[in-house]
């Protein structure tokens, strides 16, 4: 239904996905793969995690006839970073938005598997979305705050679920999620200018103290750093791993150094297909599959 | 390119070919000029016929007359307001003139006289009398409007030169004038009746106030119809509304309506409004029903296209936090669109205000005088008004349509200006 929901549908659906591959000997590698493993059941290392909190099992996506991501099994513990990684159009961004159903945005987009949040079945009608976004937060890959104040910024997710009876709550939640996300010392003398106005960094991070703000149990972030550069990089990252405490995280990245420095696990996903999920320094120093060592040793991508 | 020596180079034939670019440009710039300079010409031009037409018709002679306000002339002694109301003051102006131009004798020359002296001058006596009940038995200079002619004579648009038979006033008539203002007795003063009055066959009386209040009425009902309506669809359309058939249907068809000749809007309301619901012809109620439907495709297509160019990421980031989807309408992608939405309703409402045609086949085409009070009341509209004064023979009437023109052309000038100011005030940048 938007632009860019059906910008990233548009490249899904016209095949584009293959974009960043140099051989052809690569591309009939991963057709034999998929033949293969038409169930998906080629994904290689172990896709549990120690503390699951959402467990994700034989989801399938499809965009119109174009089937995106193919029985993906992934379970995201509490306390743990996962990062996704892989070639662009490889589904992992579309794996992200089906677990707080940003999906259903897109008309043409169809999911179909099971995806538990804490045991209850998220695309079950007693779950509401609203509620389930709430709980699953997401931060973009541009940074893309209100063009409002930096506090109003912060405080719309707790206004519009009424997290805050009074003003000084609502004033103790947009102290608390600014501080957690490192913004608190640069902005507290300009609560009230807008947030617009902050640097590329800081309004990422405002975006996280935006989505930390409702309380969600997991965050979900598609290539929060990808428009930083790497000072803001830096703090961003070391913001992550200050919230895992509380949080269960996936991060998305195309950069494997990034993945390498925040990730407990890392899954690496193909053509639509997840190859391999393993512990993140086992996934870098000894991964299982070809396409997983070619990916990350820069053979292309 | 291998073999440099004997064929041109790369370099060599881009430079051939980069004087031929620049002499297309030069021409193009040369032809844009021409184009706005041509434009430009029409546009002074329009507004130099129309201002020195239209200027004139805001000042306006008046007469000073001695009246004594005789309770014996004006109605036989009777001082009570009923008497007073229905009074003879033409009286009053005559014998007034009478005094003034001792000399004019004949029923013929007298009549002559009175001529010179507009039919408003006894209402405005009146109306004088009837407010202050006071003035009775006593004596004042009144200035008094002069007859459309004078005015024509002292503003320069009767020929003097010439033969007496072949203009509209007599060598006595033209004596007498200038004997009043020799005396300092005839001047030219702001026209105020313009402002003031509703329609009138004497040109001298005819104002725009009534066709001012009857646009005023129509724009009301028009805005109050086709802003909410539109805006709903719009967002309705743009946000809530599955991509299918049906709704490709509904977008073509909301653009063709938007091509629709007026005309056509106004034969539809003659239709349904008034031959079908039964409401009053010429009232500003069916006037401001058919502009709302004809500016509502005006005002979903704008209200569309800014919805569409609020940025996506602002809407995910609102439903990431768990708004609803009317939440993120409401709460983020409409105030962002307003400043748009509000730009294209000016100018939609602006092109109603000049809008005659439709207006013509539901009745608002009439002779109305009075000044309408309500949406029911008939009026006319001030495009409508500027097309009957338009029509009207007296060379008096020539000016006053300029004027009327003016006074639209102000209001739409507004309009268009506060569609900027808006727009620049509001708009966001990302």
């Amino acid at each position: 239904m938007y632009g860019v929901n059906e910008g990233v549908a548009e490249d899904l659906r016209s095949g584009r996905f293959g974009a960043g591959f140099s051989g052809a000997e690569m591309l009939e590698n991963s057709a034999a793969q998929r033949a293969d493993s038409p169930d998906g059941a080629g994904t290689i290392g172990n896709i549990q995690a120690a503390n699951p909190y959402m467990v994700a099992s034989g989801v399938n996506v499809h965009y119109g006839d174009n089937h995106a991501i193919r029985n993906v099994s992934l379970e995201i513990g509490k306390n743990e970073v996962i990062a996704l990684i892989g070639p662009s159009g490889c589904g992992k961004t579309t794996f992200l938005r089906c677990l707080n159903r940003m999906n259903d945005t897109i008309e043409s987009a169809r999911v179909t598997g099971e995806i538990t949040l804490d045991g209850h079945e998220i695309h079950d009608k007693s779950l509401d979305v609203v509620a389930l976004r709430a709980r699953v937060g997401m931060v973009f890959q541009k940074p893309n705050p209100f063009p409002k104040s930096i506090y109003d910024n912060v405080a719309y997710g707790p206004r519009i679920h009424g997290l805050a009876s009074t003003r000084a709550e609502l004033d103790e939640i947009v102290h608390g999620s600014l501080q957690r996300a490192g913004l608190w010392e640069e902005v507290k003398n300009r609560l009230h200018e807008p947030g617009t106005g902050l640097s590329g960094g800081q309004q990422q991070r405002l975006c996280i103290a935006r989505t930390i703000a409702v309380s969600p149990e997991v965050i979900l972030m598609d290539e929060p750093c990808s428009a930083l550069d790497p000072i803001a990089t830096a703090r961003i990252e070391d913001l992550i791993d200050e919230l895992r405490r509380n949080y269960a995280i996936v991060i998305v990245t195309h950069s494997m150094q990034q993945a390498a420095r925040v990730s407990q696990r890392t899954a690496y996903f193909h053509l639509g297909d997840l190859v391999e999920v393993d512990a993140t320094n086992k996934v870098f120093s000894n991964p299982g599959h070809r396409l997983t060592e070619d990916y990350i040793t820069g053979r292309f991508g | 390119m291998s073999n440099g020596g004997q064929n041109p180079t790369a370099r060599q034939i881009m430079e051939r070919g980069l004087a031929r670019r620049y002499r297309k440009e030069r021409h193009f710039r040369a032809l844009g000029i021409t184009a706005s300079c041509i434009g430009l010409i029409f546009l002074v031009l329009f507004f130099a016929s129309i201002v020195s037409g239209g200027h004139s018709a805001f000042s306006q002679t008046y007469i000073a007359l001695d009246i004594s306000f005789d309770a014996q002339k004006i109605s036989g002694g009777d001082t009570s307001p009923e008497a007073l109301a229905t009074g003879d003051y033409a009286g009053l102006v005559k014998s007034s003139l009478y005094t003034l131009f001792p000399d004019v004798k004949g029923r013929s020359d007298k009549r002559k006289l009175n001529r010179l002296i507009s039919v408003g001058a006894e209402y405005q006596l009146q109306d004088k009398v009837m407010a202050n009940p006071g003035l009775i038995g006593t004596e004042a200079q009144v200035w008094v409007p002069a007859a459309a002619n004078v005015d024509m004579l002292v503003k320069g648009n009767i020929d003097r030169e010439l033969d007496e038979r072949s203009r509209p006033l007599g060598d006595k008539e033209i004596a007498w004038i200038d004997q009043l203002e020799q005396q300092g007795l005839l001047d030219r003063q702001f026209n105020t009746a313009l402002f003031t009055n509703g329609d009138s066959r004497d040109p001298e009386l005819a104002g725009i106030r009534g066709a001012l209040m009857g646009s005023f009425y129509m724009l009301l009902v028009t805005i109050a119809l086709a802003f909410p309506i539109g805006v709903a669809a719009a967002i309705y359309l743009e946000e809530f509304a599955p991509k299918n058939r049906w709704t490709d249907l509904i977008e073509v068809n909301i653009n063709n309506l938007a091509a629709v000749p007026s005309i056509v809007f106004g034969l539809l309301g003659l239709a349904v409004f008034i031959n079908f619901v039964g409401l009053p012809r010429s009232a500003p109620l069916v006037g401001g029903l058919v502009l709302a439907l004809m500016t509502l495709p005006v005002i979903i297509i704008a209200a569309r296209a800014s919805i569409k160019a609020v940025p996506p990421s602002i809407r995910e980031a609102a439903l990431g936090v768990g708004a609803s989807q009317m939440q993120t309408v409401f709460h983020h992608v409409l105030p962002l669109a307003l400043p748009g939405i509000m730009t294209g309703t000016i100018i939609g409402m602006a092109r109603a205000l000049g809008e005659s045609a439709p207006l013509l086949m539901i009745g608002m085409v009439a002779f109305v005088v009075d000044i309408p009070q309500s949406a029911m009341d008939p009026a006319s509209a001030l495009p409508v008004q500027i097309f009957l004064w338009a029509d009207s023979p007296e060379r008096a009437f020539v000016e006053r349509t300029s004027a009327a023109i003016l006074v639209l052309l102000g209001f739409l000038l507004m309009m268009n200006l506060a569609a900027v100011l808006l727009r620049r005030r509001f708009e966001r940048k990302w």
